[in-house]
């Protein structure tokens, strides 16, 4: 981040560089999150067998959420004049508080795997989702939201107990 | 302070952008989209629609409206946000029919394709993508999907080569339809003129995951992932494996819609609940020209080890009510299951015209707790009424018109079979809890069974030959009582004769029912290929339905 940003501000007069340096910060967040949630589509789609899942829609997803964490980082920027590198290990922490909340969740959908009442309303488990690759649907609908809450929520904690000052 | 004030404002609106919540209370409720819209319009105007159903149903909330203008829409939607109780989310044509959601391929990518004669009918080309439907000069086409022609096992595709030599064999039958195969990444095709594709008008699936496998549905027009939703007035064309799929959804209503190119119009199969409270009503489904494919062409195996499952239906849930339905040319015209568990409203079935399919008019293959079906016509079904099992029952089977016609292929009324009788299976065990009763039944075969039942009722009823050597029996141990068997007097085989026998016979009854005429409201029978050679006798159904009840 620290290189992208003194070369695209090379040049730049004085008075456009925090705007630029805005922009580059948010645009390449932006762009990091567009990737992740393509990598995340294509390979949910990879893994789903019932449920067919649209990388598309993760890439949405990543363009949001990209968009919210580089306008985040950008102002953490701005409002205590730290460099971004600072900010780069509370975003870590951030993601990692996000996946580990995501795979908690994962874990919870591994129940899916196991004889569960819904697969026993049926005369015939075939007309359900196959139990597992329902754990890929359990996956999708219920891990992600839920786990991009918790990481929030945290993440958020954790940037604020360790604001300057 | 300021500073720090001015940041939170890109910060919130980020989150909102992240969030992506609904914006109901900036307009009036309703959402426009018109394929010359712009997916960054507001959508609450006809002039500043968005594009895409998708972007609307992204957009919607809980009592909203989607207003879709006249238009193809070529998109997969998945329905995310729904409704509450008493304020559904509404996706509703303006003009009702035309609109159509399709799965069709881009017409460019099906004009580059580089055609090359394989001899006799069949024609090749190379394809971007598999290919599961075809649709040719509006007709859907067979899938030749295992070059195995007994196909003992429906749901197994056998291998992949092979399939184009057996399109081949079986076009070069007289009378053949369309028909294609896909091998090796070729797409072969034959019309029935054997002329060259690019002489006639041809539709195939955009790029779509393996559409249906081992007991699944991977594909559809729209995927319904939310409660309290109604689609009014819509077409559904080249979902291949479903137009509606309910995967998550209950408090569905479809009403006046139109599903072709797909082998269910609406399915929960599989699905990630149970679908409680669907409604289906004034909807029509077809599968055109596939009962002509076993009249001209095709054994009834050929047909059904490839095309059993070409139906309006195929749902498994409580408080489904299927009411005034159109459905030609399929399969099974109707495939109901219910669980064994948890039912509340059971299964209502009446009003439906089905007519001209090559297995069963209205199927029941399991529970069927609590099902009625009533004031219903089917016409030239193999078997009007598969019970294949109903193993709980009960099943209430009542003032039907089941009507074989002169000169159709062998046939029964009632089917009591269980195919998995004796493997085992929790499906085992007899079919019990039936009455049948009022009904008139015109045909070959009364019944075909080969499994026990109990506790089962016929009395009643109307037996009609339209055949010299029509069997009237019924399975062993069944009550079967004041029932009235009319053997080589007179046509029997239309709604009006056989209501006729039913009032002679004293079993119609003076609290008439309302008839309302099947299909969706803007439907012209006369304007389509799968329904023009039965508006004749849809009009007389609906002559004489009042009186026959």
């Amino acid at each position: 981040m620290r290189v992208i940003l003194r070369r695209v501000l090379q040049g730049v007069p004085l008075a456009m560089q925090p705007v630029m340096h805005w922009c580059v910060t948010v645009g390449a967040i932006t762009a990091a999150g567009v990737l992740v949630g393509w990598g995340v589509g294509v390979s949910l789609a990879a893994l789903s067998g019932d449920y067919v899942v649209r990388p598309s829609d993760y890439v949405n997803l990543g363009l949001r959420a990209g968009l919210f964490v580089g306008t985040v980082v950008a102002a953490w920027r701005f409002m205590t004049r730290q460099p971004p590198l600072t900010v780069r290990g509370h975003f870590a922490t951030f993601i990692v508080i996000t996946l580990a909340a995501c795979g908690l969740i994962c874990l919870l959908g591994l129940l899916a795997l196991l004889p569960s009442p819904l697969h026993g309303l049926m005369l015939n488990d075939a007309n359900l989702a196959h139990p597992r690759r329902h754990f890929v649907f359990v996956l999708i609908h219920y891990a992600w939201p839920y786990a991009w809450m918790v990481g929030f929520v945290l993440g958020v904690r954790h940037l604020w107990r360790s604001r300057p000052g | 302070m300021l500073r720090q004030f001015l940041l939170l404002v890109p910060i919130a609106v980020a989150a909102l952008a992240l969030w992506n919540p609904p914006f109901s209370w900036l307009g009036d409720g309703v959402i426009y989209v018109s394929p010359q819209g712009d997916n960054w319009h507001s959508g609450r105007s006809p002039g500043a629609a968005v594009a895409t159903i998708q972007r609307a149903a992204g957009m919607a909330a809980a009592g909203e409206t989607i207003l879709i203008l006249p238009g193809v829409y070529r998109e997969e939607v998945r329905v995310r946000n729904g409704g509450t109780l008493g304020k559904p989310v509404v996706f509703r044509a303006v003009h009702p029919g035309t609109v159509t959601i399709s799965g069709a391929a881009p017409d460019d990518v099906v004009e580059r394709l580089a055609w090359r004669h394989e001899g006799g009918k069949v024609w090749s080309a190379l394809t971007p993508w598999p290919v599961y439907h075809v649709f040719g000069d509006g007709e859907n086409f067979y899938h030749v999907r295992w070059a195995d022609g007994n196909g003992d096992n429906v749901y197994h595709w056998g291998g992949t080569r092979g399939r184009a030599a057996r399109l081949r064999e079986l076009t070069d039958r007289p009378k053949a339809w369309g028909a294609f195969a896909w091998e090796q990444g070729r797409l072969y095709i034959a019309f029935a003129d054997g002329r060259s594709p690019r002489e006639h008008a041809l539709q195939i699936n955009r790029a779509i995951a393996r559409p249906y496998a081992s007991w699944s549905i991977r594909s559809a027009n729209v995927w319904v992932e939310a409660n309290h939703v109604r689609f009014e007035g819509l077409r559904f064309h080249l979902g291949v494996g479903a137009g509606l799929l309910l995967w998550n959804a209950n408090n569905i209503v479809v009403r006046d819609a139109m599903f072709s190119g797909a082998m269910f119009g609406v399915s929960n199969f599989p699905r990630a609940s149970l679908s409680r409270n669907l409604v289906v009503e004034h909807s029509h489904y077809d599968n055109y020209p596939q009962y002509f494919w076993m009249r001209d062409w095709l054994s009834w195996q050929e047909i059904f080890s490839h095309h059993s499952n070409s139906t309006l239906m195929s749902i498994t849930g409580d408080g489904v009510i299927a009411r005034y339905n159109l459905i030609t040319h399929a399969g099974d015209g109707m495939q109901l299951y219910t669980p064994d568990v948890n039912v509340n409203e059971g299964v209502e079935i009446y009003g439906n015209l089905v007519a001209n399919g090559t297995d069963d008019g209205i199927e029941l293959d399991g529970y069927a707790i609590s099902v009625r079906l009533h004031h219903n016509v089917v016409y030239n079904f193999p078997s009007s009424l598969g019970m294949s099992p109903v193993l709980t029952g009960p099943l209430l089977v009542q003032d039907n018109l089941l009507l074989h016609p002169q000169g159709s292929g062998p046939g029964a009324h009632l089917k009591w079979l269980n195919p998995w009788q004796g493997r085992g299976n929790v499906l085992s065990g007899p079919t019990r809890n039936v009455t049948v009763r009022h009904n008139v039944l015109s045909g070959k075969w009364l019944s075909w069974h080969s499994t026990p039942v109990k506790n089962v009722r016929v009395v009643n009823n109307v037996f009609a030959d339209v055949v010299a050597d029509a069997r009237f029996e019924l399975p062993a141990g069944v009550v079967n009582v004041g029932n009235v068997a009319i053997t080589s007097t007179q046509r029997s085989d239309s709604p009006a004769a056989a209501c006729r026998l039913k009032q002679a016979a004293g079993f119609s009854r003076a609290d008439a029912y309302r008839a309302e005429r099947p299909g969706p409201a803007w439907f012209e029978y006369r304007n389509y290929p799968a329904t023009r050679d039965i508006a004749g006798l849809a009009d007389q159904w609906m002559r004489v339905a009042s009186q026959c009840g």
